[in-house]
């Protein structure tokens, strides 16, 4: 089968300061990557050139057969972006938001309309709509973007963080929600912080540190070759080497002393 | 009515389609992205209702409106420019004003138009080409530009009809469109110059510092302008007499646009027209094919946190800056040991570094500076150095407006402390076990005395010491110990509530702002007796002990407040 993504030798630089130093890696259609690695790792440069948010890398990322480089108005088509700091135009409302997204894709406004009232009414703030987003929590906000990747029912979903504000019953369907994607043939790029949540829905867990690949592979083969532990365990062991564990006991020391 | 001027612009700005077609450009999207773009500008505070006036706006729908009639009222006063007999200096000067004017509207309204990085996690990731972005805020600025150039325009080409006739407006119109692309340069021109110097990080900084600065210019030329130009005799001058008029570019449209009314042959006026019409051409040429690309890069760096190599500002050494060494002594000497310092220095940080607090505080020094350069102004009669006995009325008037006005710039900085936009971090006073908020309030109010009123005190003594000499000591340290008395009357009467607190949607209620009135009309109540003890050194002295003696006595009762005194954020 041909990779939907292909990333070939990627690095880039912020001047002379190197975050991806050569990532060569192969998604299929339908397999739900989770991306992880520690903050300043490279997780969000890697997502901002998948979207075609920054070109002057160098190496070469194709996407169906595409060249990001060249036909990114073609492959930004086909993707569908969660970012992740919660940025929307929050004086609008979610319906005129969606609206204009879906308007940005060339939806038709009633296809806009009818998906946009299915999607926030599955995620429980269909009350919400006309409502400006400048009073929203977090997590309201957090599902209207979610719903505003879905709107044009693109091939790839990228999700930064997509859980960060929302509520338990929120995670749990937005967890089955990318399960079901899945299965739908869809291949979602998941970046995360949460351990627990990547180790069950991901299928290929990939570890970036210091903009470099350092495991790649399903949750079962890194088990074969780090040993039996849990993917937070195998995460600090390779990201943190031996610092973490001493870390907890100063802290205890720290407030014993007066 | 706002929809109406917005679809209207709209429509205007859409119609080139054939041109949009020739280059590629998705009329669709355009559309979409011009109507939410301005959608979202009606809905947002504009920069001046921010900061001119503070009305609590929670639903903002009229924002158009609102600007176009701000525009409309500064284009208004700009005609006092023609009262300027000739030609070329009147149009000079008006065109100055316009281009101040225009430049100040461009970069205080303009911010989130050029900086909105939204768009990079928004429009960007979806499939709409570059020319089409580009369009998209091409057509939004010149919608939002052409909101206020109209209105800001209109009564200088009534002026203009009156003076010159129809033909001296059809030369009039044209010469404010050049002068309009020439001011987008400019303004253009000084963001990528910020941008090249400064980090993207400090360029919003950098802004707010240039958006205080031409607060306070602009607020100078309204005051200082007419009088300077009756003192000096400007209204008889010729500018183009002068060599210097060359430096100023509202000069060279000047020159175009008597060249054009009159036609006349004169060489001055025929470079002016050629300097006037190649270069807003030029420049816009350069804006697009090398700034726009340039400064869309920048931009895309600013607010990522992985996008720059630039350190965050860290103290230099374990203890900081000296300058954190001298507060630190500060707090040492005028708080008590705990909460207070704390406070004391957790303000003082704050208010050095919040941008939103240095945007609504630093204008007021500035005002003051125009308030006491004007009072200075006014004054006909040189009398430096003379007897104190020999002071007229008015002198001693002018002499105690200018202390008591110090007593203002503190009131304004009192008034902001209590808002924030990170207001939720005020779960810091709930969370340790604080016995009486009072003590957060005093050090926050000693915190602000020191920082707004103190230096503002100094460099007022000093300027009036050297202005008219010794004697005036006694009255001078009388007058201070009367503004420090107001400042804290004021603050044990307003400020109850805790610092950094509250949403600023909250900043405005009624019954603050009569209560702000009635703290404006307690000045007089101090200068006039003030004015009546005037020659009277031995009074004044025992005056200040007292005063100074009730300032501690109000700033030790703040101290004690209870949590049930204290206002609570909802």
């Amino acid at each position: 089968m041909e990779p939907i993504i292909s990333i070939k030798n990627l690095s880039k630089n912020y001047g002379s300061k190197e975050v991806l130093k050569g990532i060569s890696l192969d998604i299929f259609p339908g397999q739900v990557i989770g991306y992880i690695g520690p903050n300043g790792a490279g997780k969000s440069t890697t997502v901002k050139i998948l979207c075609g948010l920054l070109s002057d890398y160098t190496g070469q990322v194709t996407i169906k057969g595409m060249d990001l480089k060249t036909e990114t108005l073609e492959i930004k088509r086909l993707i569908g972006y969660v970012p992740e700091l919660a940025e929307l135009y929050d004086v609008l409302t979610p319906a005129e938001f969606l609206s204009f997204i879906g308007d940005l894709y060339g939806l038709s406004p009633n296809v806009t309309q009818d998906r946009m009232i299915k999607i926030l009414t599955a995620l429980g703030i269909e009350g919400n709509i006309y409502q400006r987003m400048d009073t929203f929590s977090k997590g309201m906000k957090q599902k209207v973007l979610i719903a505003s990747s879905l709107l044009h029912n693109p091939e790839i979903i990228i999700l930064d963080e997509p859980l960060s504000g929302l509520d338990a019953n929120s995670v749990i369907i937005v967890k089955e929600l990318i399960t079901m994607l899945a299965k739908e043939g869809k291949t979602i790029f998941y970046c995360s912080h949460m351990m627990d949540i990547v180790e069950k829905v991901s299928e290929k867990i990939v570890l970036i540190d210091a903009g470099e690949i350092v495991a790649n592979g399903t949750f079962s083969e890194l088990k074969e070759k780090l040993g039996d532990k849990s993917l937070e365990q195998m995460f600090a062991s390779l990201t943190a080497g031996e610092s973490l564990s001493g870390a907890a006991g100063m802290i205890m020391d720290a407030m014993s002393k007066q | 009515m706002n929809e109406m001027i917005n679809n209207f612009l709209l429509r205007i700005a859409l119609s080139p389609s054939f041109l949009f077609r020739k280059y590629g450009v998705d009329q669709r999207q355009l559309k979409t992205i011009l109507t939410t773009k301005l959608t979202m500008d009606d809905r947002r505070p504009s920069g001046f209702r921010k900061n001119w006036s503070r009305e609590k706006n929670k639903e903002i729908s009229a924002a158009t409106l609102i600007t176009m009639f701000v525009s409309l009222l500064m284009g208004g006063v700009f005609i006092m420019a023609f009262q300027i007999t000739n030609d070329v200096t009147r149009m000079t000067v008006y065109f100055s004003l316009f281009i101040i004017m225009l430049s100040l509207f461009l970069i205080t309204d303009f911010t989130h138009v050029l900086i909105d990085v939204r768009d990079n996690f928004i429009i960007l990731p979806k499939p709409v080409s570059a020319t089409t972005f580009l369009s998209a805020r091409l057509l939004h600025i010149l919608i939002h530009i052409s909101k206020i150039l109209i209105p800001l325009s209109i009564p200088g080409i009534i002026a203009v009809l009156v003076n010159y006739g129809i033909w001296g407006v059809v030369v009039f119109v044209p010469v404010m469109l050049l002068l309009t692309l020439f001011t987008i340069f400019i303004v253009n021109a000084s963001y990528l110059l910020i941008l090249q110097v400064f980090t993207p990080e400090k360029f919003k900084s950098i802004i707010t510092m240039v958006q205080i600065g031409f607060t306070i210019l602009l607020y100078a030329s309204f005051q200082l302008l007419p009088r300077i130009m009756d003192r000096f005799g400007i209204s008889e001058f010729n500018i183009s007499h002068s060599a210097y008029a060359w430096i100023i570019p509202s000069y060279w449209f000047a020159g175009a646009w008597k060249f054009f009314y009159s036609f006349s042959g004169e060489p001055a006026f025929i470079v002016c027209t050629l300097i006037s019409i190649f270069l807003p051409f030029f420049s816009i040429w350069l804006v697009v094919k090398y700034f726009a690309p340039t400064f869309q890069r920048k931009l895309s760096l600013l607010n990522t946190s992985s996008g720059s190599d630039n350190k965050p500002a860290v103290a230099k050494n374990k203890n900081g800056h000296t300058s954190l060494q001298i507060i630190s002594r500060l707090a040492w000497l005028f708080t008590s040991r705990g909460v207070e310092r704390a406070s004391f220095l957790f303000c003082w940080k704050l208010m050095t570094r919040s941008r939103e607090f240095k945007m609504k505080v630093y204008p007021q020094f500035g005002y003051m500076i125009v308030l006491i350069a004007l009072l200075f102004f006014r004054q006909k009669s040189n009398n430096f150095f003379s007897d104190v006995s020999n002071y007229h009325a008015s002198d001693i008037f002018q002499i105690l407006t200018t202390i008591y006005l110090c007593s203002i710039v503190f009131i304004g900085a009192i008034y902001q402390i209590p808002y924030s936009d990170s207001f939720r971090a005020n779960w810091v006073y709930f969370s340790p076990p604080i016995d009486k908020p009072g003590k957060i309030i005093s050090g926050a109010i000693k915190s602000g005395l020191l920082q707004f009123c103190v230096p503002m005190i100094l460099a007022v003594l000093i300027i009036v010491l050297i202005l008219k000499g010794p004697d005036l000591i006694p009255n001078l340290l009388f007058g201070f110990s009367n503004v420090i008395l107001i400042c804290v009357l004021f603050a044990r009467i307003v400020a109850k509530k805790l610092p950094f607190s509250m949403s600023p949607q909250n900043a405005i209620d009624g019954s603050t702002s009569s209560r702000r009135i009635l703290m404006f009309l307690t000045i007089p109540i101090f200068g006039v007796p003030h004015y009546f003890v005037f020659h009277y050194p031995v009074i004044e002295g025992i005056l200040t002990v007292i005063s100074l003696g009730a300032s501690i006595f109000l700033l030790n009762s703040i101290k004690n407040l209870s949590w049930s005194s204290v206002t609570l954020p909802d």
